[in-house]
């Protein structure tokens, strides 16, 4: 809850002047995760297109991150299919111009 | 009397060489020759980050001299000769603290025994460093989720005698009952080296000693040493 509060009070910037990913700063564009911590400020305003603009994958992602905390055959499937989404989203973001992806 | 197949000395009533591995006893493999373990994962693991590191403290603090010295051999040899020392020398410093909780006299030695144990220690720290720099790579927080994963691979390799994709294949097998638990247990040893580092540099020396002896004491927990690596050291 404590996180939830923090998530929704603060805000990072939209187009942050240093960023931590390696593989941006080595080819000039995003990985497959990139986008997902304003994603995630986004998400808990409740700013849905926002979050998918910084990342589109990245509704599924938290849900791959919340099925951490149950056991279960869903988690499984859901983590299976979401690393494959993830890889095919992270192959189209390198290859489609940048308005597209 | 002394070894057979190494010549160190060893204790009269010894049944394995704590230098090379070889068996005194007739029939019996010896450490290096000994057959993997079988190992299944528990299927319910509580991850107690706190209470580890607090335990790896406590058997730091209780023998800070050695852990100290330990600490500075294993900094000046990894820089020295890099990649190539790192895995069978945190092997080595699990080694010690393994024999510290097994109330068994340890002893800066200890380090290097880990040398018996140079092929999968070796590959292990290539590959793991290979998919935590891959992880890494794409924005961080997968390079510590790889990390937590394997951290218990070495302490596989020495214990059940695994090769090293058997041993990293049971360190994930135990990470996965709760991936953010073991996460979280990482960024805690994380934040016990920075603490280190902020103390002069030279806490260093403390906090390395202290993460090691933690992930030994929550591998004792969660998993428990093999009967014959405890009777082996």
């Amino acid at each position: 809850m404590a996180l939830f509060t923090a998530l929704w009070y603060f805000s990072v910037p939209a187009d942050p002047a240093v960023r931590l990913c390696a593989f941006h700063w080595l080819t000039g564009r995003p990985c497959p995760l990139c986008g997902l911590t304003r994603a995630l400020f986004a998400l808990a305003k409740g700013h849905w297109a926002a979050a998918v603009h910084f990342n589109a994958l990245s509704p599924l992602g938290f849900a791959m991150l919340f099925a951490l905390f149950w056991e279960g055959r869903m988690r499984a499937w859901l983590w299976k299919g979401g690393v494959g989404a993830f890889a095919v989203y992270g192959v189209l973001r390198i290859c489609l111009p940048a308005y597209l992806t | 009397m002394f070894c057979h197949q190494c010549g160190t000395q060893v204790s009269a009533d010894a049944q394995f060489c704590t230098t090379c591995g070889a068996s005194f006893v007739p029939g019996t493999p010896g450490l290096l020759g000994a057959p993997e373990t079988p190992w299944t994962p528990p299927a319910v693991i509580q991850v107690q980050a706190g209470r580890w590191i607090g335990e790896g403290w406590a058997l730091v603090t209780a023998d800070l001299g050695t852990y100290v010295l330990l600490a500075l051999v294993f900094c000046v040899l990894s820089a020295a000769v890099p990649v190539i020392l790192q895995g069978p020398l945190i092997a080595g410093f699990h080694i010690f603290t393994m024999k510290k909780l097994m109330g068994r006299r340890a002893e800066l030695a200890d380090l290097f025994v880990g040398f018996n144990y140079f092929v999968p220690t070796l590959v292990a720290s290539i590959v793991i460093g290979l998919f935590v720099f891959c992880g890494t790579l794409l924005c961080v927080i997968p390079g510590l989720v790889v990390a937590a994963m394997y951290k218990f691979t070495y302490l596989f390799i020495v214990d059940k005698r695994m090769d090293f994709w058997p041993a990293m294949q049971a360190s994930h097998a135990v990470a996965k009952r709760d991936y953010v638990g073991f996460t979280l247990f990482l960024l805690l040893m994380v934040l016990v080296d920075l603490l280190g580092v902020l103390c002069c540099f030279v806490g260093i020396f403390v906090a390395i000693p202290v993460t090691f002896a933690a992930i030994t004491v929550a591998y004792k927990e969660i998993v428990g040493f093999e009967q014959r690596t405890v009777d082996a050291l």
